[in-house]
């Protein structure tokens, strides 16, 4: 009479014991699957921001509409656009006329990246160019990644 | 008599409790191991598209430093590799100019030199999973959107990393 249900309590154990150990492992793939996903959010980031501080150095280094001068330029303002196509016409700003110029914001439609862009005019002569890019414009994404590039010279 | 029946019984019940258990302990098993599986082919695709836009933008600066037109050797004319509407990918291990893929959508598995850890498309080469292609297309005169694709697969499943970024003549 002791020995009734001594298999099924055996296999009650195992499978207690298999259980926990597949419930760990699949947190741990849960886990591994978000962090892969931010990582791929980080690099789509990334580079809206790197084109946004591209679009910033071309209309600060070039403008070629400014005969020489830079489109961020203190004195004056002028208007400048990055990536405006069929699908992002309003990609298109006024910048300079003061110290602190914003790009807000660059978009790449279809694409839901953005790229914000401020651009910092020195009494010293300098110039000091943040751009913000993100793998989504919309701010309320619980997924959205945020990385930034500055440049100073 | 009784008790003999209800052994079997009870064998049965704790096989099948015991089956079904080990099988998703297996599964759960197997997919912690594709995911990981996945994040490191995935990191090795974001190396693969940085490549990409790296080996773009240095063609675009040495033009600079050579005086060349800005998009000279990647898509100022028709014959050039990366022209628009083409696909194209390059090797910096191998070659400083891109190489025109048979068409969109058409360009070789990226090989990998297990020796030095280049990747390219030698033919020597152990062929990797990954298919890399850039294309490249006209915004306005000064200004060029490079968007690069890697493609791999795992087992059934097609995988892709894309990204673009714009780059712009500072001629």
């Amino acid at each position: 009479m002791t020995q009734k249900g001594f298999t099924l309590f055996v296999a009650m154990v195992v499978t207690g014991t298999l259980l926990l150990v597949a419930t760990g492992i699949i947190n741990l793939a849960i886990k591994q699957s978000f962090i892969a996903r931010a990582g791929y959010d980080s690099q789509l980031a990334f580079y809206a921001a790197d084109t946004g501080m591209e679009c910033a150095l071309f209309w600060d280094v070039k403008n070629p509409a400014g005969s020489g001068q830079s489109a961020f330029a203190t004195s004056t303002g002028s208007t400048i656009n990055c990536n405006r196509d069929a699908s992002n016409p309003l990609n298109e700003w006024v910048v300079g006329g003061s110290s602190v110029s914003t790009i807000n914001k660059i978009t790449f439609l279809p694409d839901p990246f953005c790229a914000i862009v401020v651009v910092t005019k020195n009494d010293n002569g300098t110039t000091k160019v943040e751009s913000f890019g993100y793998n989504t414009c919309d701010a309320t994404s619980a997924r959205r990644v945020e990385r930034a590039v500055r440049a100073t010279y | 008599m009784k008790n003999k029946g209800f052994t079997l019984v009870e064998s049965l019940v704790a096989i099948s409790i015991l089956v079904v258990v080990i099988m998703s302990a297996m599964s759960s098993v197997q997919s912690g191991i594709s995911s990981y599986i996945f994040s490191k082919d995935q990191i090795v695709a974001f190396y693969l598209a940085q490549e990409g836009f790296e080996q773009i933008k240095n063609i675009r600066d040495e033009n600079r430093l050579n005086n060349r037109g800005w998009l000279d050797g990647i898509t100022s004319n028709s014959s050039d590799p990366c022209y628009f509407g083409n696909a194209c990918t390059v090797s910096p291990a191998e070659s400083s100019v891109p190489t025109r893929c048979s068409g969109v959508g058409a360009c070789s598995y990226v090989r990998n030199a297990t020796t030095t850890g280049f990747y390219g498309y030698n033919s020597s080469w152990t062929q990797t999973v990954f298919r890399r292609e850039i294309q490249l297309t006209s915004i306005s005169a000064d200004e060029v959107a490079v968007t690069v694709t890697v493609n791999w697969s795992k087992g059934l499943v097609n995988k892709q990393f894309k990204a673009r970024e714009n780059i712009y003549n500072y001629q």
